[in-house]
């Protein structure tokens, strides 16, 4: 059983009287455990996509299915508990919260389910050993460099085990060498059994995802297997 | 972790927007604690110096035979022995459940004594009391206070040439007139005051008062329930209100009284408009924060509550300082705004209320903002990214 089924989604803006075609008909299936890299130029609709799939922008038109979860026919806060206990996200330039320490940003997540202080902060401080940050919980972001931060935004998005995270242009703030460091831990958590779904830029970065698919004016234009895939 | 930690946290961190927010709660909090405070303590005064320039309440001895007066009072005089007060209803009066309320009693005995073959009116007074409750009387001589002691109205001492220091024989009893009465167009330029108790003796009217005076504070309750008071105790007394008095100090209290509310009402306004507009400016500042929030899954609701509980902090912690702070600048101020020697009190009822105020109007305020950020759309507010 696949773990997202999307079925001739088409997502339409709106402004005054003009209409702009963000995706048109898209019919993706993304496996569970899948490493998948969406590929393609400023404006494809690869954003929008990504954001279709977190369950954050409903379609004009199609479905979304996670988990056989039709997810756009839950109401707006059942959605909001969806993406609490499926997805976890890492945005563009990390978007951590400025007046938390990392520490604190991981734990955001479990702040809205179930569990005591202590508990979170077992949690968290096992995550962020996972990233290689057990020293610095306790900074604030702005006390740490680019691939701390973009660490911590990892920590944050796993902390809660979600079975699938999305990542935007998650090393498009990096330098090479801190990216590739990104990548591979992308690489490791993937080998533990999280689907990750990343938009990125860097073909250096499709090396190591097992799927990439490329995506031109709302439509998949072509995917094929990489590297990462190829070799298993 | 939990979602007040997430609005302390935001408050601790974020410290020039939190100075800002505190600071229009806390300016207007503290201006309304001290335009209340000063407003009250000088309606308060006001109501207090207005009491004590006369007497509001005159209790009588209960009778419908009616022939002297004084003051506007008729006084039972007739052949058959008349009804009186005793000099232990003044204690009555002073022992009433609104005894707080009394300012001054201020007993009095009438009768008619002869002098020089003519007939004088002889108001046998409590010299202490009397002075008080006669604020504006200024007379020649020395203060009166003796059991022998006279104050003779203006009238009376030009008629029969009498100075202070000279002495008066009345019913074969000398007395010294202590001082002269200036002219107060009035009755009293025709009386003479002696001792109650002197008068008492030489009128035979031992222990008998022909009626009480009594100036009563009350700014905090109704003249009505200090009269009812007063007959309850006084069985046999007719009590009743100087009307006049009264409505006019009700007026000039209710004038002060609704200036101090309106402005009060117009500095809470503009501190909530204050919160409000930062509160709406630190939501839209933190727009993509929220998209971030929702993200990971938080629902409307969790949003609302981290804007709201940032604001009730904020309206507390305004609403402690505030107090604290408008008490001060009004101890401060008072002074100076109200030209009257005023006491401004620490009172904690004011201050809790001061508070739950604050916070009220804090957590209103940012009711709106809240609503808005409860209601981004997270794609919308991940655009910011």
């Amino acid at each position: 059983m696949s773990l997202i089924d999307v079925k001739g989604v088409s997502k339409i803006y709106r402004s005054g009287e003009e209409e702009v075609t963000a995706l048109n008909k898209v019919d993706l299936t993304i496996e569970e455990g899948d490493f998948v890299a969406l590929m393609g130029p400023s404006g494809s609709g690869k954003s929008t996509l990504l954001t279709i799939l977190g369950a954050l922008n409903p379609p004009s038109q199609g479905n979304v299915l996670i988990d056989d979860i039709d997810i756009y026919k839950l109401p707006v806060e059942r959605r909001a508990d969806f993406r609490s206990t499926y997805i976890g996200f890492i945005f563009q330039q990390f978007q951590l919260i400025p007046y938390l320490t990392a520490v604190e940003n991981v734990m955001l997540p479990l702040a809205i389910l179930k569990h005591s202080h202590g508990e979170q902060l077992e949690m968290a401080q096992n995550v962020l050993d996972k990233v290689g940050l057990s020293n610095k919980m306790k900074r604030l972001p702005n006390q740490l460099s680019g691939g701390e931060q973009e660490r911590v935004a990892i920590a944050r998005a796993i902390v809660n085990q979600p079975p699938l995270v999305f990542a935007d242009e998650p090393t498009g703030s990096l330098d090479t060498k801190t990216g590739d460091e990104i990548m591979r831990l992308f690489q490791s958590l993937n080998k533990e059994g999280l689907t990750i779904i990343m938009v990125t830029h860097n073909e250096e970065n499709l090396s190591y995802a097992k799927r990439t698919i490329w995506v031109r004016d709302g439509q998949i234009e072509r995917e094929h297997l990489t590297g990462a895939a190829v070799s298993f | 972790m939990r979602l007040d930690s997430i609005a302390i946290n935001s408050l601790r961190r974020r410290k020039v927007k939190m100075i800002f927010m505190l600071l229009g709660m806390v300016i207007a909090m503290a201006t309304v604690v001290t335009l209340f405070s000063i407003t009250t303590a000088m309606n308060s005064e006001l109501a207090d110096t207005f009491d004590e320039i006369g007497a509001n309440i005159m209790v009588t001895p209960k009778s419908d035979d009616l022939s002297l007066s004084y003051g506007g009072v008729s006084i039972p005089a007739s052949a058959k022995q008349p009804a009186m007060l005793t000099n232990n209803d003044i204690i009555k009066i002073n022992t009433i459940p609104n005894k707080d309320n009394i300012a001054y009693a201020a007993p009095k005995v009438l009768g008619l004594a002869e002098f020089q073959g003519n007939s004088l009116m002889l108001v046998g007074v409590d010299f202490p009391y009397e002075l008080k409750l006669k604020k504006w009387w200024t007379y020649h001589g020395d203060k009166p206070g003796a059991v022998d002691d006279l104050l003779l109205g203006s009238k009376v001492a030009r008629e029969y040439d009498k100075r202070a220091g000279d002495s008066m024989v009345i019913k074969g009893k000398e007395f010294k007139v202590a001082a002269v009465l200036d002219e107060q167009g009035t009755e009293e330029d025709g009386l003479v005051f002696a001792n109650l108790l002197t008068a008492q003796d030489l009128l035979n009217k031992k222990n008998q008062l022909s009626f009480i005076e009594v100036a009563a504070y009350c700014t905090t309750c109704p003249i009505e329930q200090i009269i009812s008071d007063i007959e309850k105790s006084v069985p046999n007394a007719k009590v009743s209100a100087l009307a006049e008095a009264v409505k006019t100090r009700q007026q000039i209290i209710d004038r002060f009284t609704n200036f101090s509310y309106a402005v009060s009402v117009v500095v809470l306004l503009i501190g909530s408009l204050v919160v409000m507009l930062t509160m709406m400016s630190s939501v839209s500042e933190r727009t993509s924060e929220i998209g971030v929030y929702r993200a990971m899954g938080f629902r409307r609701s969790n949003i609302f509550e981290i804007i709201l509980t940032e604001a009730g902090i904020i309206g507390l912690v305004g609403g402690v300082l505030g107090y604290i702070i408008g008490i001060l600048l009004a101890k401060t101020l008072a002074p100076t705004i109200a030209q009257m020697a005023i006491t401004i009190p620490w009172n904690p009822l004011i201050g809790v209320t001061v508070v739950f105020v604050a916070t009220v109007v804090g957590l209103l305020s940012s009711a709106y903002p809240a609503v808005q950020a409860a209601k981004l759309d997270p794609a919308e507010a991940l655009r910011h990214i």
